[in-house]
């Protein structure tokens, strides 16, 4: 009996006595976050490991950073500069941590008190109303780092050069450039580019007609060790992965069939023929056709607030709002 | 027979001990068997008092951040070139064992199959994952391991994924060791901590339990494990930094999907675990199950294991633990009838209170598992059916009367 008395003394002071590791440690880091030692030192990229109190950790959009100090868990998951000394000082509590004890008879004393029911809810239902809502984000879904210009995209010819254009993702940016097979993930054309565009010739590339393929453009740093080999997965660094399928007669077909339509033969201006026939294209699919037959109707019209109005509609059904932004010029 | 003892005998306790005991018994053949109470019994039957400990009294961060062990998050698609090239990379870093919880259960792309099968032959030390298939019943084993293709698995260390659980329910058991028509498997965790530290299984064999408890530490979430994703591998800056610091230098490393629990995220092999902060009632499954493996291998690793009562000792403690509330009422209620009904609801109050504390302090400090359910089952109808056999069934028959 008295050894068990003894066991439980030593066990009940070791709960009062216990002494939380100082370390600061990274265990997780998922997205962009850099950090560095002091505002004079270069940002170096944040990976798991400890990390010193007087180091800045600096987050990017989405980047989410699981942080241990003092045997308690934070996650930084806000964009920002954070100092480590200041942000665990912030989220220490001034207590100290609970013990065994301490939590089991919080545990009963919520029993008691937080007894939430339908009732409960009935009554006050001020405070339950901001804990659960339906419904989604406006344009929810991942954001990318990188967004495409052009609409290369649908049913594809393999016959002539196309054109791939994106927005900038900022300066002293390497853009990686690739074409994979869908089914495999194959790579199929890569390039390295400094510039936002790119002519890509398809006919001399390995394309099969009825293949779904995908193209992306991936973010890389300006002089990292080894660029041609980095790589990553993260929709923050790359645009979305564009799909396309070889169809080599679906453009040439659809034209046939729009020119035998008597309201197109009866048309004589160019620029609603141009129209008629970019129209015709996006319901056959053919979206960079389309694309290219809209481009050259508001060459042909530059001032014709019409054809940029609809060459705007035609990138926003792709998802091009940004472009379509360009487009009207606001 | 002395006289302490004399006092302790009482033939109306017995009965009464009896007759609880035979409700309880019938209560949970028919009652949690009944479809018209599913919503209680799903409940009930998925609820231990041991999870509160660990959802609620236990606090993940304060085991720390588990060093042996590191996860690689490969993500939800899994693209076999780009596993190989991070295993390229791994190899690099120089970690003991490698556990892939993936399970490469056909061949795909020939190129990009070839690539990855040399590369994971290149290891030393790898473990693959496969899986149980659906138990025979009339040989009485199973058959062979599934989802493993012979060309990536054939020659190669395996390990079952499967947890002993329904699909649903909360995860706390797994299966060491397996027999199948191919001989004795072993369990993926067991496989991968075998790997690395074989004197540590054997210890877990020679327990020889069919089925053992999981011992949780904790999970990524909490911060309890490091854990890398293929891009910060594949990266040749980061990649340069980890190499520097060596945190992978014979160490665990375990390759699957450990998501952040994020909306958007896939809801893939994301299972319930004690940890889960609602530990009854609807809620979202907490734990992904490479994490799972972690922690079962820390468990192994540390040979922290929880102990278990026998059930037929756990029976003659809630028999004798009833037996005593009984005579202890039925004293109360000869002594001192006037203030009977109020004494006996704070007894039993108080009781329920030092019950609860005692499994919780048991478990917290010392990983014992007291399932006393029958016994504080007993404690709550002892009230009730000492009242029932005083003025229902002792009046009636003469025999008890006299007894």
């Amino acid at each position: 009996m008295r050894h068990l008395i003894l066991c439980i003394s030593l066990l009940l002071a070791t709960q009062v006595t216990a002494q939380y590791t100082n370390a600061c440690i990274v265990t997780s880091v998922s997205g962009e976050a850099t950090t560095r030692l002091s505002s004079s030192q270069e940002e170096r990229p944040l990976i798991p490991g400890p990390v010193s109190k007087d180091a800045t950790i600096i987050l990017k959009r989405d980047a989410r950073v699981n942080l241990m100090f003092d045997n308690r868990t934070v996650l930084l998951n806000e964009p920002g500069k954070f100092l480590v000394r200041d942000y665990v000082k912030a989220n220490t509590p001034s207590g100290k941590k609970k013990s065994f004890f301490g939590r089991f008879f919080q545990f009963l004393s919520d029993g008691l008190t937080n007894t939430s029911n339908t009732k409960t809810m009935e009554n006050y239902h001020e405070q339950y109303l901001n804990k659960s809502s339906g419904g989604i984000k406006g344009f929810a879904g991942t954001e990318y780092g990188i967004l495409a210009c052009t609409p290369v995209t649908g049913r594809m010819q393999a016959r002539s050069e196309v054109d791939f254009s994106w927005f900038s993702a900022g300066d002293s940016i390497l853009y990686d450039f690739q074409i994979c097979d869908f089914q495999s993930d194959g790579l199929i054309y890569k390039a390295m580019v400094t510039d936002t565009t790119l002519g890509v010739p398809f006919n001399k590339l390995a394309l099969e007609p009825g293949r779904k393929y995908y193209w992306m453009v991936e973010k890389k740093r300006l002089g990292a060790l080894n660029p041609m080999f980095a790589f990553t997965d993260d929709p923050a660094q790359r645009s979305p992965k564009v799909e396309f399928v070889i169809d080599d007669a679906v453009v040439s077909e659809s034209i046939k069939a729009l020119e035998a339509m008597e309201e197109y033969q009866e048309t004589d201006d160019e620029v609603t023929r141009l129209l008629m026939k970019a129209q015709y294209l996006e319901e056959q699919q053919a979206i960079y056709s389309a694309y290219q037959a809209y481009q050259e109707a508001s060459q042909l019209d530059a001032s014709n607030t019409l054809v940029k109005q609809a060459l705007a509609a035609f990138l926003i059904r792709q998802g091009l709002v940004n472009a379509a932004t360009k487009v009207l010029g606001h | 027979m002395k006289n302490w003892l004399r006092k302790l005998y009482d033939p109306h306790s017995i009965l009464v001990t009896v007759l609880i005991f035979a409700f309880i018994y019938l209560f949970r053949f028919l009652f949690l068997n009944m479809h018209a109470l599913d919503p209680f019994n799903y409940g009930i039957k998925d609820y231990e008092i041991t999870d509160i400990v660990y959802s609620q009294l236990h606090d993940p961060s304060d085991e720390g951040v588990q060093q042996d062990i590191i996860l690689l998050n490969s993500g939800s698609e899994v693209n076999r070139n780009r596993l190989a090239k991070t295993l390229q990379q791994l190899q690099e870093l120089e970690p003991a064992v490698v556990g892939i919880d993936i399970l490469f259960d056909q061949i795909r792309d020939t190129r990009q199959d070839s690539f990855l099968n040399e590369t994971l032959r290149s290891f030393p030390n790898i473990v693959l994952a496969a899986e149980l298939p659906l138990y025979d019943q009339q040989k009485k084993q199973f058959d062979s391991l599934t989802n493993c293709h012979p060309y990536f698995c054939g020659g190669q260390q395996l390990g079952f994924t499967n947890f002993v659980s329904e699909e649903t329910s909360t995860i706390r058991l797994f299966a060491p060791l397996q027999a199948t028509t191919m001989g004795l498997e072993k369990a993926f965790s067991v496989q991968v901590a075998e790997a690395y530290a074989p004197e540590r299984v054997a210890q877990l064999l020679q327990r020889g339990g069919k089925v053992e408890r999981i011992n949780y530490t904790g999970s990524s979430t909490f911060g309890n494990f490091y854990k890398y994703s293929y891009d910060q591998l594949l990266d040749s800056v980061l990649f340069e930094q980890i190499k520097a610091n060596a945190r992978f230098k014979d160490k665990i490393v375990l390759v699957g999907f450990v998501g952040n629990h994020q909306p958007g995220e896939p809801d893939l092999d994301r299972l319930f675990t004690p940890l889960n902060q609602r530990y009854a009632g609807k809620t979202l499954p907490d734990m992904y199950g490479m994490e799972i493996h972690a922690n079962i291998i820390n468990m192994i690793l540390d040979g922290n294991y929880i102990f278990e009562f026998p059930l037929w000792l756990l029976e003659v403690l809630a028999w004798l633990y009833c037996y005593a509330n009984v005579l202890l009422i039925r004293r109360i209620y000869e002594k001192i009838p006037d203030q009977f009904h109020g004494i006996t609801r704070l007894l039993q109050i108080a009781e329920f209170l030092i019950i609860f504390f005692l499994i919780a302090f048991l478990f917290y400090f010392f990983r014992i598992q007291l399932d006393f359910a029958s016994g504080i089952l007993a404690l709550v109808l002892a009230y009730d059916f000492v009242m029932i056999y005083e003025s229902f069934i002792r009046k009636r028959i003469k025999y008890l009367q006299n007894l």
